[in-house]
C-alpha cells in the first residue's frame, strides 16, 4: 500500500514541478505586450491638458480609452484599466482628447492584441522621443480574402516589393517594434479594412524557428513519464533496486533541469499568441493559412516561409527521431540494470 | 454496522466526489477543462503559493518534530523540579483557544521584528505544546533499562535518542508530524494578523479570495490543496492510528 501511494504520488509531484514551470513561461509568453506613452500633469488644476488620438482604441462598442496601473489581489506587475467615457472627451476644435488635469497618466498607446479591462501586460519597446530609440525594418505580409483593393494606398516609410491578387508585401522602414497588427493596420487606409490581415515576417520566421525547441521540450517531457513507467515494474521488490531507483530520480532530476533549461530558450512572438488559451491551436493554424494563401500567390516573395516550413519539418523529425531513440535506451537500460541488480543480488545470496 | 461504515464514507467522500465534478462542468452543465488549463496553465500564482505553502509546512513540521521530541524525552525520562507543573502548563496550553494567544504572540513578533515574514508564521507553529504531549505519552512506553543498556555500551543522550528512543516510537514520531504539517497546511488567522502584503499569504487563506465570477477555479484549486494532506493520510495511515491510540491509552 505504502509503495504504491509513493508511487502514485512522485508522478504527481513531477507533473506539480512541471506545472509551476509551464505556468511561469506561459504566463509570461501570454501577456499583452504593450506601448504606452506618459502624459504628464502640467500643474492647471481643473484645466484639462490635451492628447492625441493615436491612443483611442475602437471596437464595435465605441472608442476606448486605457491606463497603465499596478495590479492588485493576487497579480503582480502592471495591468490595464479603461478610463470611464465620462472622463475624457475629444474636443471638436483641436481633435485631440482632453483629460482632466491633476495628475499624470500612463496612456495604453497599442497593444499586441485588443486590451480587455483587468488583464496584464508588460510594457515593451522605447518610446520615439529618447536617444536610446533605433529606427526597425522590416517586412509585411498584408492579406486580403477578398482581393486586394483597386487603390492600395501604402504606409508612410514602406515600398511594394511584391503584389498578387489577395497579397501585398511591403518592406517596411522606422516602425514601432514590436510588431502589433492593430498598430500596423493603422498604418495606411487600406489595411484597416476587417478582413485584412497584416503580419510581420520576421515574427512569422521567429515563431517557427520556436517549433523545433517545443519537440524537444516534448521530449525533455516524456521521458521521466516514461522513466515512472519503467520503475512501476520494480515496484514489488522495491528494496532490491535501490541503485536504480536512485538512478532514476537522478535522470528524472537531469530532465526537469533540462526542461527549464529549454523553456528559458522558448521565446515566442507576441503578436501570434491567442487571445484566450496558448492551447488553441485553430488560432496558430487559421494565421498561418492565411500566410501560406499568400506567399503561395506570390511568385517571387512566396517561397521564403514556405522553405522555412519544409526546414522546420526536417529538424522537428530528427528531434523526434533522437526523442524515440532515447526512450528505447532508457527502456533498455532499465530492463538491463534489473536484470544486472538481481544477478548481483543472488550472487551474494548464494555466496551468504 | 456495514451499513453505518458505508453510510460514514460516503457523508466523507461524497463531497470530494462532488467537487470533481463541479470542476470538470462549465457554465451550461458541459464538460470542460479550462478550469484546470487557468490553474495548472495559465497562472503561476496559484502553483507558486501551493509551493510557498508546502515549505512552509514543511518547515513547521520538521521544526515541531524536533522540538517535541527533545521535550517529549525530557519530561518521559527525566526527573526535575517543577516537572509537574511544566507539564500540567502544557496541557492548559494545549487545550487553549488560539485566538487567546494571537494577540501575545502578535507583540512578542512585533518586538522580535519578524512581523510581515514567514518566520512570524513558522516559529510560533513550532512550539505548539500538543507533540511534545504526544511524545511524552509515547517516550513513556520505553523502558529505561534499554536506556540504561545503551548508556553502558557508551551512547550519549543524542545518540540514545536519535539511534534507539525514536525509531522505537515511529508511530508517535509521524503523528506528530502529520499533525504539525496539516497544522501549518492549514493556517487562516495567523496569516492574517501576521502578514500584511496579500502577495505572502499562503494557498489556504489566499483560496478565499478567488474571484467570485470563478468559482470553479475555486473549486480546482480545493483539489490543489487536497493533495499534500491525502498523501500523508494514506502513506502514514497505520502510524497515524497507532500513534493516536497511543496517546489515548496513558
Amino acid at each position: 500500500m505504502k509503495k504504491n501511494v509513493l508511487y502514485l504520488f512522485s508522478l504527481i509531484l513531477y507533473l506539480l514541478i512541471i506545472c509551476t514551470m509551464l505556468s511561469h513561461k506561459i504566463e509570461t509568453e501570454m501577456y499583452t505586450q504593450v506601448e504606452v506613452s506618459y502624459r504628464s500633469y502640467t500643474g492647471h488644476i481643473g484645466e484639462p491638458f490635451s492628447s492625441s488620438t493615436d491612443v483611442l482604441f475602437e471596437d464595435e462598442e465605441g472608442l476606448h480609452l486605457y491606463e497603465l496601473t499596478e495590479c492588485s489581489g493576487w497579480y503582480d506587475g502592471y495591468c490595464i484599466q479603461e478610463l470611464p467615457a465620462t472622463l475624457w472627451y475629444i474636443d471638436d476644435n483641436t481633435g485631440k482628447i482632453k483629460l482632466p488635469n491633476g495628475r499624470n497618466y500612463i496612456l495604453v498607446e497599442s497593444a499586441s492584441r485588443f486590451p480587455k479591462e483587468g488583464s496584464e501586460v508588460v510594457v515593451v519597446g522605447i518610446p520615439k522621443r529618447t536617444v536610446d530609440y533605433v529606427p526597425f525594418t522590416d517586412e509585411y505580409l498584408v492579406y486580403y480574402p477578398d482581393g486586394v483593393p483597386k487603390e492600395f494606398m501604402l504606409p508612410e516609410n514602406s515600398k511594394i516589393i511584391e503584389q498578387s491578387d489577395t497579397a501585398v508585401f511591403l518592406d517596411m522602414e522606422d516602425i514601432t517594434y514590436p510588431f502589433f497588427e492593430h498598430t500596423a493596420k493603422q498604418l495606411s487606409v487600406s489595411m484597416s479594412e476587417e478582413n485584412c490581415r497584416v503580419f510581420s515576417m520576421t515574427e512569422a520566421e521567429a515563431f517557427l524557428k520556436e517549433i523545433p525547441l517545443l519537440a524537444v521540450l516534448a521530449i525533455f517531457l516524456v521521458l521521466p513519464v516514461l522513466i515512472w513507467m519503467c520503475s512501476g515494474v520494480l515496484l514489488r521488490q522495491a528494496s532490491r533496486y535501490r541503485r536504480l531507483w536512485m538512478t532514476n530520480i537522478g535522470m528524472v532530476v537531469i530532465s526537469i533541469l533540462g526542461t527549464a533549461g529549454i523553456l528559458g530558450k522558448i521565446d515566442f512572438p507576441a503578436s501570434f499568441m491567442p487571445v484566450s488559451s496558448i492551447f488553441d491551436f485553430s488560432h496558430y493554424m487559421r494565421a498561418f493559412a492565411c500566410i501560406t494563401n499568400a506567399q503561395s500567390s506570390l511568385e517571387e516573395s512566396g517561397q521564403t516561409i514556405a522553405l522555412l516550413i519544409d526546414e522546420i519539418k526536417n529538424e522537428i523529425a530528427i528531434v523526434l527521431g533522437i526523442g524515440g531513440f532515447a526512450c528505447m535506451v532508457v527502456i533498455v537500460f532499465e530492463i538491463v540494470m534489473a536484470r544486472i541488480t538481481i544477478t548481483h543480488v543472488e550472487k551474494r545470496k548464494h555466496v551468504a | 454496522m456495514r451499513k453505518v461504515s458505508f453510510i460514514l464514507t460516503a457523508v466523507c467522500v461524497v463531497p470530494f466526489v462532488y467537487i470533481l465534478i463541479l470542476s470538470l462542468r462549465d457554465l451550461e452543465g458541459g464538460f470542460t477543462l479550462e478550469y484546470y488549463y487557468e490553474v495548472f496553465f495559465a497562472q503561476s500564482q496559484y502553483l507558486v503559493r501551493f509551493w510557498k505553502s508546502l515549505a512552509m509546512s514543511v518547515c513547521i513540521a520538521a521544526g515541531q518534530v524536533f522540538v517535541s521530541v527533545m521535550a517529549g524525552y525530557g519530561f518521559a525520562k527525566y526527573k526535575f523540579p517543577g516537572k509537574n507543573v511544566m507539564f500540567f502548563a502544557l496541557l492548559i496550553l494545549m487545550i487553549m483557544p488560539l485566538q487567546v494567544t494571537l494577540v501575545p504572540n502578535y507583540i512578542i513578533l512585533d518586538e522580535m521584528g519578524l512581523l510581515d515574514t514567514y518566520y512570524a508564521l513558522i516559529l510560533p507553529a513550532i512550539f505548539v505544546p500538543l507533540g511534545t504531549f504526544i511524545m511524552t505519552q509515547s517516550f513513556k512506553s520505553v523502558p529505561n533499562e534499554v536506556i540504561e543498556a545503551a548508556k553502558l555500551d557508551g551512547c550519549n543522550t543524542m545518540t540514545v535518542i536519535c539511534k534507539i528512543v525514536a525509531p522505537m516510537n515511529k508511530s508517535g514520531l509521524v503523528c506528530t508530524m502529520l499533525l504539525s504539517f496539516l497544522d501549518g497546511w492549514n493556517l487562516v488567522e495567523q496569516p492574517l494578523v501576521y502578514l500584511n502584503e496579500f502577495a505572502d499569504y499562503p494557498i489556504s487563506v489566499a483560496l478565499a479570495s478567488v474571484q467570485p465570477e470563478e468559482p470553479t477555479v475555486q473549486l480546482v484549486c480545493c483539489l490543489l490543496v487536497v493533495l499534500p494532506p491525502l498523501f500523508l493520510f494514506s502513506y502514514c495511515n497505520q502510524e497515524l492510528v497507532e500513534g493516536i491510540a497511543m496517546g489515548g491509552e496513558k
